[in-house]
């Protein structure tokens, strides 16, 4: 592990995995596709709408998935000091605010033939809106602080404060009175969605989860590669400003 | 399948999570680009030095 806290090594290590990583979750996406279309069944009581679940599910686990790992980062950062630590949690923010929305808009498209609303103050929506609120407060604060060293350390001591909704969001739907229905899946007993249902529904989720690894690898080479942009230019700078001394400035004695 | 009142709603979904996913992978790799070029303004010596100060501890 510590030899991909190198950049160089980890470059190297993104450069050889991305493309398979990226084929791999094309191939999957596909079948998972074809299976949510043309297999899977409607449901007998939602019709086709039943396959709005096939986006909605994989992109709401996705969505406290992606603030697993950004919480482990963060504990990476303060603890361990790893030099990726904040470059993998700078990197998986935007991707979950994205994954997030997907899942808001989703659930919204969803609702509304379902319940007959777009929109409830439910305890399940409410506590997921306040991750997406969550994820862009973090986008923001990498963008307010110019010192990256504080940047980081602000944003993962945010990032594990915030990490008490994860527990919310999945328990939510036990602890209140919910519209929104209880866990189908990962639930004792076992998943209480058809075999039909329920395989396009996992191979789904694990497109979803390979497009996030991609993503993330993608986008944690371009922070690195944002730092070595911001070191070069500080050494450019510092050079420019050593070579225009006052002497040199000077326009010379008044005749 | 199309036959469905709501089957709408199903395909507008669809659309939405394809603009987000190309949003993100197009928005990334734009990221890229414009890094790689801002780097290659910087001479090759300069390059190497920043990627061996790096690896120090």
């Amino acid at each position: 592990m510590r030899n991909y806290a190198n950049p160089s090594n980890f470059l190297r290590l993104t450069g050889v995995l991305t493309p398979y990583l990226a084929a791999l979750t094309a191939a999957l996406l596909c079948l998972g596709l074809y299976l949510a279309w043309f297999v899977a069944p409607p449901d007998y009581q939602q019709g086709e709408t039943v396959r709005i679940m096939y986006l909605h599910v994989p992109a709401a686990w996705l969505s406290m998935w992606i603030y697993i790992v950004m919480t482990s980062a963060a504990l990476g950062t303060l603890v361990w000091r790893h030099p990726l630590a904040d470059a993998a949690q700078k990197a998986a923010a935007p991707l979950g605010a994205a994954f997030t929305f997907l899942c808001l808009v989703t659930g919204s498209l969803w609702g509304k033939p379902m319940w007959g609303a777009w929109w409830v103050w439910d305890a399940r929506l409410t506590s997921v809106l306040v991750l997406f609120l969550i994820y862009l407060a973090l986008v923001a604060l990498w963008r307010t602080i110019e010192d990256p060293g504080k940047a980081a350390r602000a944003a993962a001591i945010f990032t594990l404060v915030g990490a008490i909704n994860i527990p919310i969001i999945k328990f939510s739907v036990d602890w209140w009175n919910t519209l929104h229905q209880p866990a189908s899946v990962f639930r004792l007993g076992g998943p209480a969605i058809a075999g039909s249902m329920l395989w396009p529904l996992l191979i789904m989720a694990l497109a979803f989860t390979l497009l996030f690894a991609t993503l993330h690898l993608m986008a944690i080479r371009n922070e690195i590669l944002r730092r070595r942009l911001r070191r070069l230019s500080i050494l450019a700078a510092d050079a420019a400003a050593s070579e225009f001394t006052p002497a040199s400035a000077s326009l010379g004695p008044a005749r | 399948m199309t036959s469905d009142p709501h089957f709408g709603f199903v395909v507008v979904a669809y659309a939405i999570a394809f603009v987000i996913i190309a949003g993100m992978i197009l928005a990334i790799l734009r990221d890229y680009s414009t890094l790689r070029q801002a780097l290659s303004r910087f001479p090759a010596g300069d390059r190497r030095a920043a990627r061996e100060a790096e690896a120090a501890p």
